[in-house]
């Protein structure tokens, strides 16, 4: 279980995350969304162990995140990581020397999908293979959390569908998959939870099953509602 | 940590492999001039073998400070900071790869200058007359520069170069945690590294000024002092780090 208690973080005096309270279970997807510089990315990047927040705590398993959670949550960050001098193969190998939990098996088999060849120099890749690139190094290990910080940006719809299906082969009774993305239609399928964040804010939570059911609303439609100025909901 | 200090290495090894082909170079132009004789390519040779060790060993240690620099303040941070390394071992692994570096340069350096000087010793009979001379000039006394005297003074030098590269670690981390957001941090942090050299040689000079700069005193001393200090110095920037740094 990931959790997070009040965690604020500020930079030179900007709020970036402010008093985030969350709970993120086993056996289920998580979708984080909200505009651009909403905190997204911030409080991923503290949940993953990379920048400590100014207040508040984030607790893996009842314990705050530390070195030894690095083993168990995968993180993807959203920019592109890899040392200029990296092949694809030797990105493959990075994670292997680093992570117990890699499979170079996986990894290739990924790699073979997203039609990426293991002797590319990472500096020469497009960003939409780099972006694949990420994600399969990524979901090749077998974490207990993996947190995809916009895993979607910069790749074709076809790639998008192999993402979505890696996280969907991915998902567990024993995993937590967090997903933060600006493509809402193409999450709403995939996704048990939705994660509102607006201003640095936790807006709220919503199972998109009973947004759908009960509210008779889509989790674009929620989306419009939180963050634009659009009418919703209706008859189901 | 072996790890650690493997993709540490792979960093910088174009340059480390830069500096062996001149030292190459240099020295088979010293071995060819001795060999044919011909003093002015033979010295040549040696001029190019100095200034290549000094640069080499000044090169491998601002590097591995522009590699920590670049390693904390730009996306590739995650490469070290996501995986289940604590700051302890990744500032380690850093220090170590460079200790082992500088070190096994300044070794392989000097075992090359005491087979340099010994093929000339050979080919040119009244050399250690010149050698002598060298010892009088550089040490003040003839019979200090022995090849002892001339390893100490080595292994000194290289241990004072590994605990300014260490000194430059902290202000790099200094810069990019305690002054991060400060429009002057980048100065700021040199002015802390320059005062940090300018304290410890002081304190230096306090325990060590009374002996002679190559007695045997002065030179063991000086192996435990800066070693001390390097850890000392490690400590403290690795804390920071573990404490303090957001990538």
């Amino acid at each position: 279980m990931l959790e997070s208690f009040e965690v604020t973080k500020k930079f030179l005096g900007k709020t970036a995350v402010d008093s985030i309270s969350l709970k993120l279970e086993p056996g289920h997807i998580y979708a984080m969304l909200g505009p651009n510089g909403s905190g997204k990315t911030t409080w991923m990047k503290m949940a993953a162990g990379l920048i400590k927040p100014t207040s508040g705590v984030i607790k893996y398993n009842n314990v705050p995140v530390n070195v030894e959670s690095r083993k168990h949550i995968a993180y993807m960050s959203t920019e592109p990581y890899f040392y200029d001098w990296m092949t694809i193969g030797d990105v493959g190998n990075y994670y292997d020397d680093f992570f117990e939990d890699f499979s170079m098996e996986a990894f290739d088999e990924m790699l073979v999908e997203m039609k990426l060849e293991k002797n590319l120099k990472c500096k020469a890749l497009s960003s939409g293979m780099l972006a694949k690139l990420k994600v399969a190094v990524t979901m090749a290990r077998d974490a207990k959390v993996y947190m995809l910080d916009e895993p979607l940006n910069g790749i074709d719809l076809l790639a998008r569908d192999e993402v979505l299906n890696a996280i969907i082969r991915h998902a567990g009774e024993d995993k937590i998959l967090l997903v933060s993305s600006h493509l809402v239609e193409e999450l709403e399928s995939v996704v048990d939870y939705a994660i509102f964040i607006n201003n640095s804010h936790l807006v709220d939570v919503y199972e998109v099953e009973e947004l759908r059911v009960k509210q008779c609303v889509s989790l674009a439609d929620k989306y419009r509602d939180i963050y634009g100025s659009a009418e919703i909901g209706g008859a189901c | 940590m072996l790890n650690l200090m493997k993709y540490e290495f792979r960093k910088s090894w174009k340059m480390k492999g830069f500096v062996l082909c001149f030292t190459a170079f240099f020295e088979l132009m010293f071995l060819f001039g001795v060999f044919s004789m011909n003093e002015d390519v033979w010295s040549v040779g040696v001029f190019g073998l100095i200034l290549t060790t000094i640069c080499g060993l000044f090169l491998i240690g601002v590097y591995s400070i522009h590699v920590l620099s670049k390693d904390i303040n730009t996306k590739q941070s995650y490469m070290l900071f996501m995986t289940p390394n604590s700051s302890y071992k990744i500032l380690g692994s850093k220090v170590l790869e460079n200790c082992g570096s500088v070190f096994l340069s300044g070794m392989f350096f000097m075992a090359l200058a005491m087979a340099d000087i010994m093929i000339l010793v050979v080919k040119y009979e009244d050399i250690q007359g010149i050698i002598d001379m060298l010892g009088l000039i550089i040490t003040g006394n003839r019979e200090a520069f022995t090849y002892q005297t001339f390893v100490m003074a080595g292994l000194d030098t290289v241990l004072s170069w590994v605990y300014l590269i260490c000194v430059g670690y902290l202000a790099v981390v200094i810069c990019a945690t305690l002054l991060n957001g400060n429009k002057f941090n980048g100065l700021l942090s040199f002015i802390a590294f320059i005062v940090i050299a300018i304290l410890v040689d002081k304190l230096h000079d306090g325990l060590f000024g009374v002996y002679y700069v190559f007695s045997s005193v002065r030179l063991v001393s000086n192996v435990g002092f800066y070693v001390v200090l390097t850890a000392i110095i490690y400590f403290i920037t690795a804390w920071i780090m573990e404490n303090k740094l957001s990538v």
